[in-house]
């Protein structure tokens, strides 16, 4: 059955002047899911988002948030989406009770209705005991937090959350990751999660794409990204008496990719397994290795490895 | 349209609320009250032989004293800019911007009614203070103002409303072309100052009265002296033989209404244009990623 995709760009294209934000980006998010989108500053994350929201104005190309194109029906893809800006947006001079009626009121939820709703989501969010302090007196944390109660209040299909973790402490940021994770499995949202760090995404999120100038360079899942990347294997090796003799000898075996030396260890990196001639070379040198590690590439290399590539 | 509605209520308990407004408020009262009570106590003003008392008490200021006509031209554009010269840029330097645009409302509701909510605090203030003065007239001279009195200050009424609104689409077209709230202000203070006072300091070395109907200030002078004032008959530089043979009468409203039509009318287009243009360049303001 042909399913009605909860996120589709085709060939999405954003130019200011010369410079291009987003370019021709092409991305399907089904619904339920939870995205990550991870990216350094200025890779046209943001932009993209703007553009499903229909806030910005695709240069060319097109995009739809549950069947529909933000241009045509701008207050219908409003209405089923949630967004929470990097700076958050919300008044200080309110409560957070009087902000999430304000969005209530534009949603036009009847009275009673978004009286139970805020409600539910100060507590979501556990900012329940905030509901009558101003916005501008609560920590960043919880602000952050009643941005997100904005976002729930709306009940949207789809909800975008733009760099959430910026500015918290490690506590905060998991317990903010879990929210969301929640909101994902239980409500049935779609979530798009911005951010820069690889930590906010890689424990939640199902699937993930990393975005460069504009482009997207990696899409899959953790599993899909990790074996899609071409080098193998990692093989960390401590010695003492390291010569540089040794290193060159270790960087002419066939296969390796490259040889990094920090203090008493190596980082080979190579196509395959060759523990077996990394040994060799050792006995070669007459020294021993005190230890001989083979290990997957963390994500986080993996990530920085496409940063790299700039 | 849609989330107008929402907003506008948003935006006028914000007005009604804020400290801004109270200030003023209070010097505008305070002045309107005081003036009022001067030219009652003072000009020994009575309506022995049918003279528009109740007109007078707006236009005449007693020894000296400023009337409230001037406080309206001259204070009162403060209280039209107060509200509005950050009323897009604070929301865009504090990301409030996206917040409200990602809800289902269209964009251009957003400055309607930030606009109309302008206007309405205003229209609130001025109706408030003209009723105290008008109820502390009545104690004081023991008599109600006719029906031709009535409707000649509701028609200033109006007026007023329409002028003072030119300065709230004065400060909301600030306030979407510069970023930073310090300069909008500065830019509305600036105008203010220009109209309010240096205008005259050049006109008046000039001797020129058409460099005067430049300034909307001038211009409300005029249509707010004439309808105040029914024994106002010709406006601008007279000739003796004009005046030969003229009937010192008062005018009816609608022959003083149709000597400032033309006031009137250049008013509310000053305010369309100015309106439209802050209009404009909103819609087609990009928002900004990067």
């Amino acid at each position: 059955m042909d399913q009605i995709l909860a996120i589709e760009t085709r060939d999405l294209t954003k130019r200011y002047n010369d410079f291009v934000a987003v370019d021709r980006l092409n991305l399907s998010i089904k619904p339920g899911e939870l995205f990550g989108m991870l990216g350094p500053n200025g890779a046209g994350k943001t932009t993209t988002v703007l553009m499903l929201l229909g806030l910005t104005e695709p240069s060319s190309g097109s995009c739809r948030v549950f069947g529909h194109d933000p241009f045509r029906e701008p207050l219908k893809v409003k209405s089923i989406s949630g967004y929470l800006a990097e700076r958050m947006g919300l008044y200080d001079d309110l409560t957070p009770e009087q902000n999430l009626r304000y969005i209530t009121k534009l949603n036009q939820v009847p009275e009673e209705e978004a009286r139970k709703r805020i409600r539910e989501a100060l507590e979501c969010v556990g900012a329940i005991n905030y509901a009558d302090v101003k916005v501008g007196k609560l920590s960043r944390g919880m602000r952050q937090r009643v941005g997100i109660a904005g976002v729930l209040v709306k009940k949207p299909k789809v909800a975008f959350f733009d760099e959430p973790t910026q500015g918290l402490d490690p506590e905060g940021k998991n317990e903010l990751l879990d929210l969301l994770k929640r909101i994902s499995k239980e409500e049935g949202t779609t979530v798009l999660l911005l951010s820069h760090m690889l930590a906010d995404v890689q424990h939640i999120c199902d699937r993930i794409g990393i975005m460069l100038r504009g482009k997207m360079v990696a899409l899959g899942t953790i599993e899909e990204l990790r074996t899609k990347t071409k080098e193998d294997w990692v093989i960390d090796v401590e010695a003492e008496n390291i010569t540089p003799k040794l290193v060159h000898d270790l960087s002419s075996l066939h296969g390796v990719k490259g040889v990094d030396r920090s203090g008493k260890v190596i980082t080979v990196r190579s196509e395959k397994d060759i523990r077996q001639a990394i040994m060799e070379v050792f006995l070669h040198n007459k020294t021993v290795p005190i230890s001989l590690r083979a290990r997957e590439r963390s994500l986080e290399e993996i990530y920085l490895g496409y940063l790299g590539e700039r | 349209m849609v989330g107008t509605r929402e907003v506008f209520i948003k935006e006028l308990a914000d007005n009604l609320g804020s400290k801004r407004f109270w200030l003023l408020f209070f010097i505008i009262y305070a002045l309107g009250i005081f003036m009022t009570y001067g030219a009652v106590q003072n000009l020994g003003l009575q309506r022995t032989l049918g003279e528009n008392v109740f007109l007078q008490l707006f236009v005449i200021g007693a020894q000296g004293l400023p009337s409230f006509l001037w406080v309206v031209i001259y204070i009162a554009p403060l209280l039209g800019f107060i509200f509005t010269f950050d009323a897009i840029n604070r929301e865009i330097s504090s990301g409030t911007l996206g917040n409200v645009l990602s809800q289902p409302v269209h964009r251009d509701s957003l400055i309607n009614a930030k606009f109309l909510a302008g206007v309405a605090t205003i229209a609130i203030t001025l109706v408030g203070v003209i009723f105290i003065e008008i109820g502390f007239a009545i104690r004081a001279w023991s008599t109600l103002p006719t029906l031709e009195e009535i409707a000649r200050i509701l028609v200033f009424l109006l007026i007023s409303v329409v002028y003072l609104s030119i300065w709230v689409a004065l400060g909301l077209l600030f306030s979407v072309i510069f970023r930073r709230e310090g300069t909008s202000a500065l830019a509305s203070v600036a105008v203010w100052l220009f109209f309010s006072f240096f205008m005259y300091m050049i006109a008046s070395p000039l001797n020129s009265i058409a460099l005067l109907y430049f300034s909307p200030n001038y211009i409300f002078l005029e249509a707010a002296y004439v309808i105040l004032s029914p024994t106002v008959r010709i406006l601008g530089p007279v000739s003796i033989e004009k005046l030969y043979g003229m009937v010192a009468n008062p005018l009816s409203l609608d022959q003083s209404l149709l000597l400032v039509w033309s006031h009137i009318t250049t008013l509310v287009a000053v305010t369309f244009v100015i309106f439209a243009f802050s209009y404009v360049k909103f819609m087609r303001q990009e928002i900004r990623a990067i």
